[in-house]
């Protein structure tokens, strides 16, 4: 795909297609059974101001506070480290920053037991502009990060040819957008019928609408904000149910008007039927219009009905076919670089094409939204980190989607990743930094500190936090199944899937563990108020968790329960199998760990 | 007046303000200083000839009174928000949102950054006042 960059070329196979997402399979041999990364990323702590010397200096840190010992592996150069042109068709390193090269930085941290992560972007270019990005360098970039011995890769969206995405042509739209459709006509041998959009057509999923006499809107919400739920058809397709008398080729002519805008744009595909069982018949431009409103005829688009009822689907999948094609061809080119080398692919295109539905084929993590903090700190400034905001960047922002997705992660899948901790920055309080990090362990999101290290003593607050082992083994847990949200204080009805971005409530988790025990948090997500009587008891916590369960019956049928405070260490028994909370502050949780006895 | 900056001349401009205003050593490289001090990229060298972006002014402005100047960033910059393409540069974000709410850079047009925009010598002349001049600042805090 994407071979003359003048457009994005033909899908490489149909298990690359919309309809092949929810198989169940990988693709590129992804390497499936990974637990969480755990590591530090300096983007958080030094923005684009990181350089190798601090970089040595958080890798020393993590060594000597212990870190390493309870997970923390991986150490990654965000944006800002490379040269800002490739030289001689290749990435290197910008030379103030990083003198002695990517490949001593690498051997430095690995000497120190750990791992080496690095960024890019597939785009042209890299967020903060270097022009640098891996689109059409991907296999030269991939020996480059295997010569480099690079175990983690975080790869961004910025400058994206295919999508609007951000410093994208806002054109770009055009690619992913359907054009307005105002009709189609089926002609075959002894049938001629023509179908009016708005009239006869079915909405499928979620966005299109009937506007005037057409039909627009036809593609992909885009999640990068945080304003839409991530649960259910996150795109629309145009449909019509046709009834034929006779099994052969047809010739379709949609009548259609384009635009380059969201909402409206230049691609069309064509299928016939759904799921795997569906067959395209058109995945390209149609010629462009006057404009949005001056409708044209396409020519013959062939394709195959059979006798009966056959669902005509008039689409455009490609804002997520087309990006999952570019993470797909870096991992090719990983693969093509060395087989054998394991490297962490984390996709960082902020959820703006719902990755959850593509990810887990080529990914061993995707961001779920733009970012946790524009404030990012500096050498000497921790920069700022926020408990709520109105737009993606706070702790409740990235925790109110992600509490809802993790039907979408699991071993054989990948994780949602909400971002990095903003643990340590300013305005996080001790008790706001707690919840942070139980939210993200009880999630299985990456656990990827953001705070300059040298600031951290062993035993002090923070490191209290971060590396309080107890935690971090419900998140490191092997049977690899996330939280689920069992209770929700604003929504009385199924809890576990309803997108609530009110942040003055509680929640309760509750997460299975490989022991058969269950962790279950209670969490006051507001920055107010103080909770009244928290309660959840066993059949509940089972009815939502049920065969995700290590030994379900055990726990159910238990008469007693040990419990522990993960927080405070603190053991208590239980024999009324209800657990309760009372009385918690704002932004406070208490985490405990039930075992039958 | 109003020819458009390149990267270089709005570099060089800043520069000439910060030696006379704080006496600092003429000798030195300006792009090996800034590059070392970490307010400037190698990108702004590379492309010291181009046109100067809203956006990267916005950067080199922010990163030189946070890293020359030790000026601390503005906790609150809601303010900001009143900007619709805030959000269209995930990376400039607070450096937009810094200069803005702490009145050195202007919108170019209602409720609109202009991230990708050109800087006219005017504007430069007075960006680079508000650097050194803090009464000349419009701060906007709500």
């Amino acid at each position: 795909m994407s071979g003359d960059m003048k457009k994005p070329g033909a899908l490489r196979g149909k298990e690359y297609s919309f309809d092949a997402f929810g198989n169940g399979e990988v693709l590129l041999n992804k390497r499936q059974g990974r637990l969480p990364a755990m590591g530090w990323n300096s983007w958080n702590a030094f923005g684009s101001g990181n350089t190798e010397s601090l970089t040595k200096e958080m890798a020393d840190a993590i060594v000597a506070l212990g870190l390493d010992q309870l997970g923390y592996r991986y150490v990654v150069l965000d944006d800002g480290c490379y040269k800002p042109e490739r030289v001689n068709g290749e990435l290197s390193n910008e030379e103030v920053k990083f003198p002695s090269g990517f490949r001593a930085l690498a051997d430095y941290i690995h000497g120190k037991g750990l791992k080496f992560g690095m960024y890019n972007d597939i785009g042209t270019n890299l967020c903060a502009g270097a022009a640098v990005g891996t689109c059409g360098h991907e296999f030269v970039d991939a020996k480059s990060y295997v010569d480099w011995t690079v175990d983690f890769l975080k790869v961004d969206n910025c400058y994206y040819l295919w999508d609007n995405a951000t410093f994208s042509d806002a054109e770009n739209a055009k690619y992913v957008y359907a054009p307005h459709i105002r009709a189609v006509r089926v002609v075959g041998e002894q049938y001629d019928e023509t179908f009016d959009a708005a009239r006869d057509g079915i909405l499928r999923g979620e966005g299109a609408e009937r506007v005037k006499n057409y039909v627009t809107n036809i593609g992909t919400f885009d999640g990068t904000g945080p304003e839409a739920t991530p649960i259910g058809v996150r795109s629309s397709e145009l449909a019509f149910l046709l009834d034929i008398p006779k099994t052969g080729e047809y010739e379709l002519y949609v009548t259609y008007a384009t635009g380059k805008r969201v909402g409206v744009g230049s691609w069309l595909q064509v299928a016939v039927g759904e799921g795997e069982a569906s067959r395209l018949f058109y995945d390209d431009f149609v010629p462009m219009t006057e404009n949005e409103e001056t409708f044209a005829e396409t020519s013959a688009i062939k394709i195959v009905l059979k006798a009966g009822l056959n669902l005509l689907r008039l689409m455009n999948h490609r804002r997520q076919e087309n990006t999952l094609n570019s993470y797909a061809t870096l991992l090719e080119g990983l693969n093509a670089a060395d087989p054998e080398h394991d490297i962490v692919l984390s996709i960082c295109e902020w959820g703006k094409t719902q990755p959850h539905n593509w990810g887990p084929k080529v990914g061993d993590s995707w961001r779920i939204l733009n970012d946790i903090t524009f404030c990012v700190g500096s050498d000497g400034d921790p920069g700022i980190g926020n408990w709520t905001s109105d737009y993606t960047t706070s702790v409740t922002a990235q925790y109110n989607k992600a509490v809802i997705m993790d039907r979408f992660a699991g071993l054989d899948k990948g994780w949602n990743d909400p971002d990095m901790l903003m643990v340590g920055m300013n305005q996080m309080t001790e008790t706001m930094s707690k919840t942070h990090m139980t939210m993200w362990c009880m999630m299985n999101a990456p656990l990827m500190l953001g705070l300059d290290l040298r600031r951290v003593k062993k035993h002090d607050a923070l490191w209290n936090i971060i590396a309080n082992g107890r935690m971090i083994a419900l998140n490191q847990d092997p049977l690899g199944v996330p939280a689920r949200r069992v209770w929700c204080s604003l929504a009385a009805k199924d809890p576990d899937l309803t997108y609530v971005r009110d942040i003055h409530r509680a929640d309760i988790l509750a997460k299975p563990l490989a022991d058969g025990s269950v962790a279950v948090s209670f969490i006051n997500v507001s920055d107010r108020d103080t909770t009244g009587t928290l309660s959840i008891n066993v059949g509940t916590i089972v009815d939502f968790l049920r065969h995700r369960m290590a030994n379900k019956d055990a726990f159910v049928h238990a008469g007693t329960y040990e419990v522990e405070d993960l927080w405070t260490g603190e053991r208590s028994t239980n024999t009324t199998g209800v657990f309760e909370v009372s009385e918690l502050a704002p932004c406070d949780s208490v985490t405990i760990r039930i075992r039958a006895v | 007046m109003n020819e458009q900056m390149t990267t270089g001349q709005f570099i060089e401009a800043l520069w000439k303000q910060a030696l006379h205003a704080n006496n600092v050593d003429s000798g030195v490289s300006l792009f090996s200083y800034g590059r070392t001090r970490g307010w400037l990229e190698e990108i702004d060298e590379l492309e010291q000839d181009s046109s100067l972006e809203r956006r990267s002014a916005a950067r080199i402005i922010h990163q030189f009174l946070k890293l020359e100047c030790g000026e601390r960033d503005e906790a609150n910059w809601e303010a900001a928000k009143v900007l619709l393409d805030l959000y269209d540069c995930r990376v400039c974000v607070n450096h937009v949102a810094q200069v803005y709410v702490k009145g050195i850079m202007e919108p170019a047009m209602e409720h609109i950054f202009g991230m990708r925009m050109g800087v006219n010598a005017a504007e430069a002349k007075d960006i680079i006042a508000r650097v050194f001049l803090p009464e000349r600042r419009r701060r906007v805090i709500l």
